[in-house]
């Protein structure tokens, strides 16, 4: 086939323009570490790709909700045991109240109580990130309402908070119920009112009040128990879940890895041959393209 | 003639023939860098025979004609493959074009994972934190951060789906004018080829195939026609210098578009369809094609699918942040396009309902948008999508993607096949530095031994006249 001089030129201008364009898109994939940019690299990957980095991001947020859960269910169980130990507290001094007082020791008991009740006053209301704890999903609402009477002694507590359930995603498929329930925010209000009956009888000396706190006391224990028992195995189904969450992010990562990253050694040495073919293209044009008969004639 | 003058005149006429064989070589040589010039040769030629006593005697050589060397298949050939790769680049370049108005990559060293802003990526991200912002809020309905991070996300999805669609249809105004300016080109080309044609039927007249130059000029005019719209050619019956050009109709019938030297009737575009007369063109290959191909079918899929998305958004959204139809929608309930979706003004970090009056702490509502992102949609039951909002966009993505690739595959294939289909008319038409030199040498040579020649006779008639009778 004839090759006249024009074609030749364009031909070697052709090859060395597509080697240049394979060298930079090679070159691009070496730097970027990535072989999946764009839609139209490889489409169908790109699909998958992007479902993937959905769930990713969406497995970021279960994480970050992990995160506010355990804050929450520790922040409660933290203020739950607190009440168990002013339980307990309290359990001892009516304890003593069973025996023989004196009237100055009596009163020495009584003032004490009274110091438990407003610490579990203080406890019930107590409050993450401005938010009640012991509320039901009424947070904004201080949930142990208390009557005093004249000289600023607690007479009454009252649970004003509601018996629903805070609830946090954890997976696309599960819920935790975190926090206290409604019957263990009514069983705080109802310790405060143990406490209150406990704080009388011992300074009225009266017997059968001090049993009846005695009994409070017990039930309002059980509950409190029970409640942290509970928020204890949250949080660790809560640790469970996240470390989950970790080897489901760490799953997705390495089959975002396969579907987008480049195989360097592969791509290195595709690049390689890409150069060397481009510097034997400009060799050999620039040797053919300089020679012609015009060299032969005098 | 014959005799020794009769040998010095046929020794003139062949100088005269290897002077234009010369000059013809030059003319090539001049040429050799330009893509539209066919090389030309000099056709020799016998000036004629005459019966002498000695018998029948030539009358010398001439330059009779110089041709053109074109193959006229070739060059029909070459027509109809710039036509198929313009529509082919054309239509790769407006998805490129495309691909980057959308603004969704992939992008391995941005960090998916953390709580703040998206960063810059495309609609599916943006999507996807939208409702991760409201699975935000559920778990923690009363924190202003978590509520300022969802309304700055929905802010985001708004602004990325606005301004991918405002990109989109910008791209397809440009594609619409590009055909139109194309349209003006294939009016002024035509004009010019039929002039052309006019010219090359009055040069030959007496010499048919001599109007070498304006053959080049009418091929290269051509070249760039069918750049611009699919055309076919044939030589005019009555005059078979001139050609023929026309496009078809749907039903493949012929639409004239240009008649010996005048355009019967100016191409037009409406802004959808082409039409010649009464006729429309059924567009297949060019520029043209390839830009309303694009605009029509991908782009137009892309701008549909993120209607359809932003109209599922709207829908969904509202009814589950607004189940009673009584305390105000998150979205402007009329912005159901791509284009118009917004976040209801009257939404703020402050008013954002995370329930339906319930208390502080309750997140129903949040809840129930947050497991929209899970939700299959069905169009069959009146939803606007197909799957979930990350399946509906990742396949339509995807699709897209398709188109685009599908599209540079086309036009790699397609820039193969006219390289080929070039290279097989360059190796009949194209010039050779090296052949026109040696033709050159060949042509001097002859020059010289015909100088000689006349030489030759000139020392025979000196002896003749000057010699003879002394």
């Amino acid at each position: 086939m004839r090759v006249p001089t024009y074609a030749a030129t364009t031909t070697v201008i052709s090859q060395i323009a597509d080697l240049s364009s394979r060298q930079n898109e090679l070159q691009d994939q070496v730097s970027s570490g990535q072989r999946v940019k764009l839609p139209g690299d490889d489409p169908a990957a790109v699909g998958r790709l992007l479902t993937l980095e959905a769930e990713k991001r969406r497995v970021g947020q279960f994480e970050r909700n992990s995160d506010i859960a355990l804050e929450l269910t520790q922040a409660t169980y933290s203020h739950l045991s607190a009440m168990k130990d002013l339980n307990v507290r309290a359990g001892e001094l009516a304890l003593l109240g069973t025996g023989t007082l004196g009237a100055e020791a009596a009163k020495a008991y009584a003032a004490e109580v009274d110091q438990l009740i407003e610490q579990a006053v203080r406890t019930g209301n107590g409050r993450l990130r401005d938010d009640y704890l012991f509320a039901g999903t009424a947070v904004k609402t201080e949930p142990i309402a208390v009557t005093r009477d004249a000289s600023g002694k607690i007479t009454a507590s009252t649970y004003a908070g509601n018996t629903d359930k805070r609830a946090i995603a954890l997976t696309e498929q599960s819920t935790l119920d975190v926090g206290s329930t409604g019957p263990t925010n009514t069983a705080i209000a109802d310790f405060i009112n143990s406490l209150v009956t406990l704080r009388d009888a011992l300074t009225n000396g009266d017997r059968t009040a001090l049993d009846t706190s005695i009994a409070g006391l017990e039930a309002s224990e059980d509950v409190i128990v029970e409640a942290i028992g509970t928020t204890g195995a949250a949080e660790m189904r809560i640790e469970v879940g996240r470390k989950q969450l970790g080897t489901r992010s760490d799953e997705i990562e390495r089959l975002v890895s396969a579907e987008a990253d480049a195989d360097l050694p592969s791509t290195i040495v595709k690049l390689s041959q890409a150069t060397t073919a481009y510097e034997a293209a400009l060799a050999s044009a620039s040797r053919i393209l300089n020679m012609s008969i015009l060299d032969y004639l005098r | 003639m014959s005799g020794l003058f009769g040998a010095l005149n046929g020794g003139v006429k062949a100088l005269a023939a290897h002077s234009r064989a010369v000059e013809t070589a030059g003319r090539n040589l001049a040429n050799v860098n330009n893509p539209d010039y066919a090389r030309q040769r000099v056709v020799y030629g016998d000036r004629g025979t005459v019966l002498t006593p000695l018998g029948a005697q030539s009358l010398g050589i001439e330059a009779k004609q110089v041709e053109q060397i074109r193959d006229r298949l070739l060059d029909q050939q070459v027509v109809r493959e710039v036509a198929v790769s313009s529509a082919a680049e054309a239509e790769a370049n407006a998805y490129a074009k495309g691909q980057a108005a959308l603004g969704q990559s992939i992008d391995r060293t941005a960090d998916s994972s953390s709580s703040g802003s998206s960063g810059s990526q495309g609609v599916v991200e943006s999507v996807t934190d939208f409702f991760t912002a409201f699975e935000g809020l559920a778990a923690r309905p009363t924190d202003s951060g978590q509520r300022q991070t969802l309304m700055q996300r929905a802010a985001i999805l708004t602004d990325r789906l606005n301004s991918t669609d405002a990109r989109l249809d910008q791209l397809e105004k440009d594609l619409t004018s590009a055909a139109a300016s194309d349209v003006e080109d294939v009016n002024r080309l035509l004009t010019v080829i039929g002039e052309l044609n006019g010219q090359i039927g009055r040069f030959e007249i007496n010499a048919p195939g001599s109007a070498v130059d304006l053959r080049d000029q009418r091929q290269a005019r051509l070249e760039e026609l069918a750049g611009k719209i699919g055309i076919e050619t044939r030589a005019n019956a009555v005059e078979p210098g001139q050609i023929d050009i026309f496009a078809r109709d749907g039903a493949g019938n012929e639409i004239q578009l240009i008649n010996l030297a005048t355009v019967p009737n100016p191409v037009v575009f409406d802004g959808t369809n082409l039409t010649v007369g009464p006729d429309t063109i059924a567009l297949s290959s060019g520029s043209i094609a390839g830009h309303l191909k694009a605009r029509d079918q991908g782009l137009t899929q892309l701008r549909n699918d993120l209607d359809a998305l932003a109209n599922e958004l709207v829908t969904s959204v509202n009814a589950a942040y607004n189940p009673t139809g009584l305390t105000g929608d998150f979205f402007v309930a009329g912005g159901t396009t791509a284009g118009s979706i917004k976040v209801d003004p009257t939404v703020n970090a402050v008013s954002l309902k995370a329930s339906d009056g319930g208390a502080a702490g309750d997140a129903t509502i949040a809840r129930a948008i947050a497991d929209l992102a899970y939700r299959n949609f069905n169009t069959g039951g009146g939803d606007a999508i197909d799957g979930t909002f990350n399946q509906f966009l990742s396949r339509s993505i995807s699709d897209f993607g398709e188109e685009v690739a599908g599209a540079d595959a086309r036009f790699d294939d397609q820039n193969n096949i006219e390289k080929l289909v070039r290279a097989q008319r360059d190796s009949v038409s194209g010039v050779s530095l090296d052949e026109e030199m040696a033709d050159l040498l060949k042509f001097q040579r002859a020059f010289q031994a015909s100088s000689r020649v006349i030489s030759v006779v000139d020392e025979l008639l000196n002896t003749v006249v000057n010699g003879l009778g002394r």
